[in-house]
């Protein structure tokens, strides 16, 4: 597995043949962050990947980083966001209903439960 | 703090929202529960309207800039309007509408065309701005005229370029002028890139305003041509070409106004053709006419061209001439004199008998202080020499 750290990880899962992005707990997700994942994911060189996200840890998702994961998407085939608490879910949900993806994008509380959504879009 | 004041304040935040304070966010608390959720729903819903509010802003300033522009525009389209209804020659005009073009579209190029009297090729009248426009061009080589009305081109759709365009550098249009019904030419505006603000588009307002533009150019230069053609007819003999007695009167009118102020002198000639009604009589209306006609087309040729043969009336004849001494002035008659006598005139295979003519001559000032009494001078030396018996010059005593 190769691996990015910041407030965040990008990891290739070759099992699962899925991108793997971990949001630490408390991190802040800003225009930079969102960037600096998009290329990460790019530049694993697997093409248009399944992406897991998993944002139980995520404490805030700025409006620039929206912005920026709807404009760039074209490396990733479909989404699964893992939401824990209320907030993250609020943070899901608000991604999901106010920005139209051009790719499947559904949340999940259980890994397992995204990992076999994403299994359905590779 | 309680759950009921942290709800409060979530309620606070709504009304600072709700009385437009866009910029109003809600403060989390450690506990990510619901309340926290709903303050975080509430502060990316807030992030979202704030920018859709400066974005919508943006836009009507935008909006705003563009509408003053093309007010400026219209208010200088209609400037240009009048001082082009005040133009009395294509000449003046073009240098109003190179004017105009400049102003109105000052970040963008163009070019102007009008057909040649052939029709078949136009030609480049007036350009501005970095537009490479071609000296002539074919009207097959513009999808503009081949249509009929206005064609644009957006840079990126270049495949649609007319032919006389050598390089698709921004967006273009080519709009025919037409006017009462003919088409007159073809006005082409083009977009470019410039080191300060990159590539201008064209916006449809603007698009709107070159079709003003070109309608209104298209009049007033239908007009001008209307114009000139009623003052050429106005001041022509139709039947001889020549300038005809409005003409001469005004001249001379002009030119002894102009003696007096420069101590110039001024001379005329006064012809009648003797005995003209027996051609008439004998050979038809017809026959006079073509004497008439081959008289003008001789005193033309025998003349130099500064000097201004008019037809004055029947088959009187006046010769305008500036700056000329009396001397000079009778040789002059005498040479149209000669070569009148020799004038072989054919008329449906007949060639006509020879006619002669008489003339007097009168200078400014010698002759006379004013147009009337110089023309009177003339006119009684012309008497005098139809008196001497016809085919003779009198100078004006």
């Amino acid at each position: 597995m190769s691996e990015a750290v910041k407030c965040y990880r990008v990891t290739w899962d070759e099992e699962e043949r899925i991108a793997r992005t971990e949001w630490l707990p408390g991190a802040v997700c800003r225009l930079e962050e969102a960037q600096a994942v998009t290329d990460a994911i790019r530049d694993m060189g697997h093409g248009a990947v399944p992406l897991y996200v998993d944002m139980r840890g995520m404490a805030k998702l700025e409006r620039s980083a929206r912005e920026h994961f709807v404009s760039d998407s074209g490396g990733v085939k479909a989404i699964a966001l893992v939401a824990g608490s209320p907030v993250t879910k609020m943070m899901a949900n608000f991604f999901i209903g106010m920005r139209r993806m051009s790719v499947p994008i559904q949340m999940f509380t259980d890994e397992a439960a995204a990992v076999t959504w994403l299994q359905d879009h590779r | 703090m309680t759950d009921n004041a942290r709800i409060e304040r979530v309620v606070d935040l709504l009304a600072r929202l709700a009385s437009g304070d866009l910029s109003a966010r809600g403060v989390r608390s450690d506990s990510d529960d619901d309340i926290d959720a709903t303050i975080e729903g509430i502060n990316m819903l807030a992030e979202e309207l704030e920018a859709s509010r400066d974005t919508l802003e943006q836009r009507v300033q935008e909006r705003t800039a563009e509408l003053e522009s093309v007010n400026a525009n219209v208010l200088r389209l209609a400037e240009l309007g009048n001082l082009l209804a005040a133009c009395e020659t294509a000449t003046e005009a073009f240098a109003m509408v190179e004017h105009g073009l400049k102003t109105m579209f000052d970040h963008l190029s163009g070019a102007m065309y009008l057909y040649r009297a052939s029709r078949n090729i136009l030609e480049l009248r007036t350009s501005w701005g970095e537009v490479d426009a071609t000296e002539s061009m074919n009207p097959r080589d513009c999808w503009g005229l081949r249509r009929g009305h206005s064609h644009f081109v957006e840079m990126d759709s270049a495949t649609l370029s007319c032919e006389h365009v050598s390089e698709q550098t921004g967006d273009s249009i080519c709009i025919p002028m037409s006017a009462h019904g003919e088409t007159l030419g073809m006005l082409h505006v083009i977009g470019h890139r410039t080191s300060t603000t990159g590539m201008v588009p064209f916006t449809p307002l603007q698009r709107q305003l070159t079709v003003l533009v070109a309608e209104q150019v298209s009049l007033a230069f239908a007009n001008i041509g209307l114009r000139e053609r009623l003052g050429i007819q106005a001041l022509r003999d139709p039947l001889t070409g020549l300038r005809n007695r409005r003409f001469a009167d005004e001249w001379i009118h002009q030119e002894v106004a102009r003696g007096e102020r420069n101590d110039r002198s001024l001379g005329v000639i006064m012809i009648d053709i003797d005995h003209f009604k027996r051609v008439n009589d004998t050979y038809g209306h017809d026959a006079g006419d073509a004497m008439l006609k081959a008289i003008a087309q001789m005193l033309e040729q025998a003349l130099r061209p500064q000097d201004l043969p008019c037809r004055y009336g029947g088959e009187e004849f006046l010769v305008l001439v500036s700056e000329v001494d009396v001397t000079t002035l009778h040789d002059r008659a005498e040479e149209l004199r000669r070569q009148v006598e020799v004038l072989s005139v054919e008329f449906r295979r007949t060639t006509l008998p020879p006619v002669t003519m008489s003339a007097g001559v009168a200078v400014y000032p010698e002759h006379g202080k004013t147009a009337g009494e110089i023309i009177e001078a003339a006119d009684a030396a012309l008497y005098a020499a139809k008196r001497a018996g016809r085919n003779t010059t009198r100078i004006a005593s």
